[in-house]
């Protein structure tokens, strides 16, 4: 039995091409499945079933882009419309019913929505609801919410694109004046799901900047502003930080903390010592009046409790008794020696007058300061290094490739650094000159690979959604049982337009 | 080839159907004998036996499901009834397991092993037998085999009503290992308590499915585990005044505690001149205090279960859908969730013959109403245990689809 599945044929390239297409809708990623779609209608040998479901196929990304009305026009082209009665319905007419809804064809919203009740428990549930929510989503209608939540939460859908939809609903139907641990709460988990869609989202920030773009869009800054911040105290990439910069802080508001701290300090040097305590004293207090009681700019009071308060609280106390005492002593120590080092080192050898004054203000308080500072400074870095443990945690099962290890039967793809580390760890450059010259005609950027057990064709590179690396696996020969079962089911091989690609319980790796 | 295409182009707004539900028009007997079954398949999803049991007889069709949920809701008599009436029924496997069922209820032993061994029948659905086991062994009193059976049902079957959370939350909270560690505990109240909130009805029905459990965990000899069920629910759940208050008289002189602490601080912080040093001393008295009637772990739990507090201000309303259709992902609904949803969304059925039998049979308040976007056929009343409304969904006709064109798999065959 011979494994290669060299597609040099025409309907071998076409089962490629539509492998290619099948992965990119799973992934996610309507604008590269219709460019191989596209590709495959124009230069590929279909029959009229495969025709068919290419054509819908492109509708339903056109849809689901926000173009409906060019969907609406390939399709009125290869004339497929609604149902002949009543009681059929077929993935064809489910797309146009999305096409049309999104025209404004109420009859067409309504069919969809009665077909997704009447799917509900069957397998086909999911596809009708991504269906329902492109076509909501045309007509401005809050069910697109519920269909991203649902295709989320029931059907566990992780492409980013989605993800960063219900992040946003989530965070847009928060309560405003919620308790700040429950805001809190949500903020974590809003950071940890955009985190968590790609176990490379710490370099990736464009589903947090999707999030943040919508909520601006629903004319929620208070929310891209929580969220922002909540994604800085999770330690998310850099460039996410930098980019959703969508709600700035005035610029003399971190001023202001500053020029307390120095007011105080010339008071300390030039007034009385019991002037100076009760300025320090009135800092302290400021300080705790000015995080409860002031809220941030276009925030509310439980609002912005949150956003200062969001990160820290992330199970447990992040320092334990031992650290914190050890801090303490250090800063002690560091305090003392500096003032000890200051008396002996005192150039004139002789008491000076300024100093006999302040004495005990000096002895007490400098070690106190030092003291909470280094308090302070072991919290921060306990906060980070757990931070950074869970990262690496969640990011650890998906570290796969490098070694090699073939998956090319279990898996239809990857995205992401999954996408990258096979590439590099497992795949080969493919030399297929005709494959190669046509794809790089569709994706100037894309890589043709081919793995070197399977001879799978595998089409990689940054093709995704604002760059994001793809990995997607074209058919694979015949001892995969999958491919077998579909070659058995439909038309005998070989003839041409069999570029449906077969089912497979397989798994997407993300 | 069937003619499947619509060859009109021009005319796109006309021919989509109005629905896949033949019964648009108005409410006919017809159109109702489709739905009772389903309705009662929603009831059931609810763990609202006795409604189920109602609607079943009024569908009228299948007595080992009649049987079933009369045997679920504690009417042996009328289980009986049922399948005595159509004794074809105990031809069939599912027959003859409720028949054993009811037989070990009144209690033979013979039928009572038969019924355990269909909990691990991989034949069965093992949410379903499970829960027929857990009632039976509940009847016989035989709380050992009833608590697993609950803890399965709802661990590993993943039921999420509201009579078998309760039941989860006594079973886990009872059977935990008496020296575990407080993080062991914590992680087994809080989950017990979760598996309550889970089920997504009203604060006032999970109020009184928590004092149950209460009760119950009492009743057994454990005062605490039924505190810290308590404390860990106010810890997860909505603020709740009422359970609030029960917390507050089980730990008698609460303020007095606090403000003695912070005296201890506040002489700690200025006897060391606010060294952080001396914040060890409070924190240490702190870890090793209990709570009055608590040990030393269960203190710790109860420290780390910090009941939330209400917003002041206007109540938040954060999930408000506006009347959005919810058909398409819903089937059931509990409580005031489901008068909204009548109230916002559903239009009420015109009055028929038909609409005026339904309240009838099932008592006043009892509606038939149809969305008015995907036309399925809602049944909204008290149906509930205590008169809780229920909304419950029915059945909509699925399309047959057209051989070459596949809605099962979608894009991707």
């Amino acid at each position: 039995m011979t494994t290669t599945a060299q597609p040099q044929t025409q309907a071998g390239d076409d089962a490629t091409w539509a492998a290619w297409a099948t992965t990119a809708l799973e992934a996610g990623e309507p604008a590269v499945a219709e460019r191989l779609l596209r590709h495959l209608l124009q230069g590929g040998a279909l029959n009229e079933s495969g025709r068919r479901w290419a054509t819908s196929a492109v509708a339903g990304c056109m849809a689901q882009q926000g173009r409906a009305a060019d969907g609406a026009a390939l399709l009125a082209e290869a004339e497929l419309g609604p149902p002949a009665d009543a009681g059929t319905a077929g993935w064809s007419h489910v797309v146009a019913a999305a096409v049309a809804a999104c025209e404004g064809d109420d009859t067409a919203y309504r069919w969809l929505l009665s077909i997704a009740v009447a799917t509900e428990g069957t397998a086909a549930h999911s596809s009708v609801v991504e269906m329902l929510a492109a076509a909501a989503d045309g007509r401005h209608d809050g069910v697109a919410d519920d269909a991203s939540a649902l295709l989320v939460r029931r059907y566990g859908a992780r492409d980013p694109h989605r993800v960063a939809r219900f992040t946003a609903t989530v965070l847009l139907r928060r309560g405003r004046q919620a308790p700040p641990a429950t805001l809190r709460g949500l903020l974590a988990a809003a950071a940890d799901n955009l985190m968590g869609v790609n176990p490379d989202a710490l370099t990736d920030p464009a589903p947090a900047q999707e999030v943040a773009a919508q909520l601006v869009a629903r004319d929620d800054r208070a929310g891209a502003a929580l969220l922002q911040r909540a994604l800085a105290r999770r330690l998310c990439p850099p460039g996410a930080r930098g980019v959703l910069h969508v709600v700035r802080t005035p610029w003399w508001y971190p001023l202001l903390g500053a020029l307390a701290v120095l007011a105080v300090v010339a008071i300390g040097v030039a007034g009385p010592p019991l002037v100076t305590t009760g300025a320090v004293l009135a800092l302290l207090l400021g300080r705790v009046v000015w995080a409860h009681g002031v809220p941030r700019p276009g925030l509310t009071r439980q609002e912005s409790r949150a956003w200062r308060t969001v990160g820290t609280d992330a199970r447990g106390t992040p320092v334990r008794a031992g650290v914190a005492l050890a801090a303490s002593l250090v800063g002690v120590a560091i305090a003392l020696s500096a003032v000890v080092a200051a008396i002996a080192l005192d150039p004139a050898g002789q008491e000076p007058s300024w100093f006999s004054e302040r004495t005990p203000l000096v002895w007490l308080g400098t070690p106190t300061l030092a003291s909470w500072a280094a308090l302070g400074i072991a919290t921060e870095v306990a906060r980070i290094s757990r931070i950074r443990d869970e990262s690496r945690r969640r990011r650890a099962p998906a570290a796969l490739g490098p070694d090699g290890t073939c998956r090319c039967l279990g898996v239809i793809g990857f995205t992401g650094t999954g996408a990258t580390d096979y590439l590099a760890g497992h795949l080969m450059r493919s030399d297929e000159v005709r494959l190669i010259s046509t794809v790089r005609a569709a994706f100037p950027l894309a890589v043709v690979a081919r793995c070197p057990i399977t001879d799978a064709v595998w089409l990689c590179g940054p093709l995704g959604r604002f760059g994001r690396p793809l990995a997607l696996r074209g058919p694979v020969a015949e001892d995969d049982p999958a491919t077998e079962a579909s070659a058995e089911g439909a038309e005998p091989a070989g003839s041409a337009g069999s570029a449906v690609p077969a089912a497979s319980g397989q798994g997407f790796y993300l | 080839m069937t003619a499947r295409r619509t060859p009109a182009p021009p005319r796109p707004r006309e021919p989509w159907p109005t629905g896949t539900l033949p019964d648009a028009g108005p409410l006919t007997a017809e159109a109702l004998a489709g739905q009772w079954s389903a309705w009662a398949d929603g009831a059931a999803a609810l763990g609202e036996d006795a409604a189920a049991g109602r609607l079943r007889e009024a569908a009228g069709d299948n007595p080992i499901a009649l049987a079933y949920s009369r045997l679920l809701a504690g009417d042996l008599t009328g289980a009986g009834r049922a399948l005595a009436d159509h004794p074809e029924s105990l031809d069939l496997p599912a027959g003859r397991l409720v028949n054993a069922a009811l037989s070990a209820a009144r209690g033979s032993g013979g039928a009572y092993e038969e019924v355990r061994a269909a909990a691990e029948d991989p034949t069965f659905r093992a949410s379903e037998t499970l829960r027929l086991l857990a009632v039976v062994a509940d009847t016989r009193g035989d709380r050992a085999i009833a608590d697993a059976a609950w803890w399965r049902l709802v661990h590993d079957a993943g039921a999420d009503d509201l009579p078998a959370a309760t039941r989860f939350a006594i079973a886990s909270v009872a059977m935990r290992y008496p020296g575990s560690a407080a993080d062991a505990v914590q992680a087994v109240v809080v989950d017990a308590v979760a598996a309550i909130a889970r089920t997504g009805r009203s604060a006032q029905a999970a109020r009184s499915a928590v004092r149950q459990v209460v009760r119950e965990l009492r009743g057994r000899g454990d005062p605490q585990g039924a505190h810290l069920v308590l404390a860990a629910h106010l810890a997860v759940a909505e603020p709740d005044a009422e359970l609030r208050a029960d917390l507050k008289a089980l730990e008698k002189n609460g303020a007095w505690r606090v403000a003695g602490f912070v005296a201890l601080t506040l002489v700690c912080v200025v006897a060391s001149a606010g060294m952080p040093i001396a914040l060890l001393v409070p924190a240490i008295v702190a870890q090793n205090s209990t709570y009055p009637g608590l040990d030393k772990t269960a203190s710790a739990v109860r420290r780390s279960l910090r009941p939330r507090r209400a917003p002041r201000g206007p109540a938040a309303h954060g999930d408000d859908d506006g009347g959005r259709c919810r058909c398409w992902y819903t089937a059931t609904l509990a409580d005031q969730e489901a008068s909204r949803y009548l109230a916002d969304h559903l239009l009420p059925s015109a009055t028929s013959a038909c609409a005026v039998a339904v309240a009838t049979q099932l008592g006043p308040g009892t509606t038939v109403a149809r969305c008015p976007d995907t036309s399925a056929r809602w049944l909204v009343g008290p149906l509930g245990a205590g008169n809780a409304p229920l909304a419950l969904r029915g059945l909509l006709v699925r399309p047959s689809v057209p051989d070459d064109d596949d809605l099962r798999t979608g894009f991707y065959l």
